[in-house]
């Protein structure tokens, strides 16, 4: 797997202590301690343990591409430039991921991320962005608009 | 900054479909107005989104809820209710917004706001009073107290509204003092008994101060006391005075004012919550200052410290009565015409804008967005009270 630069200028002057991760696409990937700390599902696997590192530490469900994405977002220190580029796909894989490995911060900064890109989004642009099926008649959903009309303005372009 | 994409060969794209734990995790993080708007994308959506438990915690997570200026003006038969964002620039018209209101909610008499509370106004309806949510239309009609409908002459009636979280409660407070007769009357209706209740009243004599609906007989709501500032007699003196309503200790008590407080010069003053604390504000000149006092230490008399004097001459229109702040602690008040101005907590003009339709003529509160819904009265908190 792929190392970036400031691993491997760390690694001239002491050995970074790393644990490899088992994606569920079958990539072994080498992740620096410090940044495995906050994913807690591993981190107390291993505390309790005191794992061998080098074995790898299966994530079933989570992709290295969505991995990787995490690594740079935490090495960033949760850059929010580098997390606008993301797709929705990629916000909703990182977010299910942060959950899975009970990374809080990041949950909490993903979850906010999105909220926040969702924010004055129409009603159609919710239901594309989570696959949601309209299930009212036009009749239920006319009248449920009815009564706040002032939610509807000022809104973004889908 | 690198990015891994297309470093593989992906799979073909599987739907990425969130648990409904990690949409109500996102949903937490929105602000009302788009969850009040996102009750249409599905059943489930509205059903999550009406959810007692969801809009309690909504309520609670959110740090800083938007919040509102409502103002009520129009004819009598068509009221014209408009709806600030307090934390917009003055001069978006986009924060600007016209609710259409429910004609149970909002008879097509005028009405009065006696009270703001987590979301809530209490409406006067003349006939009747009113909670009602502006954020989603939800509304309940309470009665009239019997004391306040039995055909005596009322001297003064301070009223308010409020929130017990001991109780997980909404009280209405009122304070009827009758013209010529001695002892002032108190009642505070639950929202959980749906009744109203007698309660002992303060014993103070008051002063008239003006018509029976001035905005100082509205109370003020702030660490869970309702405050009232009006006049009260004690002979040989008629003096200014702050009495509160302790709503989870369930009494009446009296907030001191500034040791050096001196009413006789003033010209006008109101009590407002400014960042969370007790301020008064008094006009001392007409055009030329306003002071703005604050109680740093809450019921601590010493903790009283004049914080702004605002020089009203470089004010467009001479005058500012302050109304609100915004998150980043601007003041914003009515311009003594019908716009607003904003003001820098050092008391610096930041923005006017005339002609809003604001006049204290006019029914004008402030109130925070919610989705909060009331308890449903039980049988059970009948039985406790």
């Amino acid at each position: 797997m792929q190392k970036t630069e400031g691993e491997e200028s760390k690694a001239e002057n002491e050995e970074v202590k790393q644990v490899t991760l088992m994606t569920s696409d079958g990539v072994k990937m080498k992740v620096e301690i410090s940044i495995v700390y906050e994913m807690e599902i591993v981190r107390s696997f291993i505390e309790v343990n005191d794992a061998d590192h080098s074995v790898p530490f299966p994530l079933p469900n989570v992709s290295s591409h969505t991995l990787d994405l995490i690594i740079e977002l935490v090495k960033n220190e949760y850059d929010d430039e580098f997390m606008k580029t993301f797709s929705h796909d990629e916000l909703k894989e990182v977010l299910v991921a942060a959950n899975y490995l009970n990374m809080k911060t990041l949950l909490d900064f993903i979850a906010t991320a999105i909220a926040n890109l969702l924010e004055k989004k129409s009603v159609e642009f919710i239901r594309n962005f989570f696959n949601i099926v309209n299930d009212f008649t036009p009749e239920e959903e006319a009248e449920i608009r009815k009564t706040n009309e002032w939610v509807f303005q000022d809104l973004d372009e889908d | 900054m690198k990015r891994y994409r297309g470093s593989k060969v992906q799979k073909v794209k599987e739907v990425v479909v969130l648990p409904l734990e990690l949409i109500t995790q996102i949903l937490l993080r929105l602000p009302v107005k788009s969850l009040v708007r996102f009750k249409s994308v599905c059943k489930s959506w509205l059903t999550l989104i009406s959810d007692p438990h969801f809009t309690k915690m909504h309520f609670e997570l959110a740090a800083a809820p938007a919040q509102r200026l409502m103002l009520i003006s129009g004819r009598a038969l068509a009221p014209k209710v408009l709806s600030l964002d307090m934390n917009a620039s003055l001069n978006n018209y986009s924060a600007y917004v016209e609710l259409k209101v429910s004609c149970a909610a909002f008879p097509s008499t005028f009405v009065r706001i006696g009270g703001s509370c987590r979301g809530f106004l209490l409406l006067d309806c003349f006939r009747h009073l009113c909670l009602w949510n502006p954020s989603t239309g939800i509304h309940k009609q309470v009665s009239y107290s019997r004391m306040a409908t039995n055909g005596d002459i009322l001297f003064s009636m301070f009223r308010g509204f409020g929130y017990d979280p001991l109780t997980d409660d909404y009280l209405v407070v009122q304070l009827l003092d009758r013209l010529g007769k001695p002892g002032n009357l108190a009642e505070v209706f639950s929202v959980r008994a749906n009744k109203w209740k007698k309660v002992e009243a303060i014993d103070m004599m008051f002063m008239p101060t003006g018509s029976r609906f001035s905005q100082n007989m509205c109370g003020l709501l702030l660490n869970n006391c309702i405050h009232w500032l009006t006049y009260c007699i004690k002979l040989p003196m008629i003096l200014s005075v702050i009495f509160a309503y302790d709503l989870t200790e369930r009494r009446f008590l009296e907030i001191p004012l500034p040791v050096d407080f001196d009413d006789n010069k003033l010209h006008s003053r109101v009590l407002r919550e400014l960042a969370g604390f007790l301020n008064l504000c008094a006009t001392v000149e007409w055009n030329y200052s306003l002071e703005i006092w604050v109680m740093k230490e809450y019921k601590v008399q010493s903790s009283w410290t004049k914080t702004i004097v605002v020089s009203l001459d470089h004010l467009p229109t001479g005058l500012f009565f302050p109304i609100c702040s915004t998150k980043n602690g601007d003041i914003i008040g009515n311009d003594g015409e019908t716009g607003l101005t904003k003001c820098s907590k050092e008391g610096e003009l930041k923005e006017n804008r005339p002609h809003c339709n604001v006049s204290f003529r006019h029914p004008l509160a402030v109130y925070k967005e919610s989705l909060l819904s009331l308890p449903c009265h039980t049988q059970q908190a009948v039985e406790d009270n």
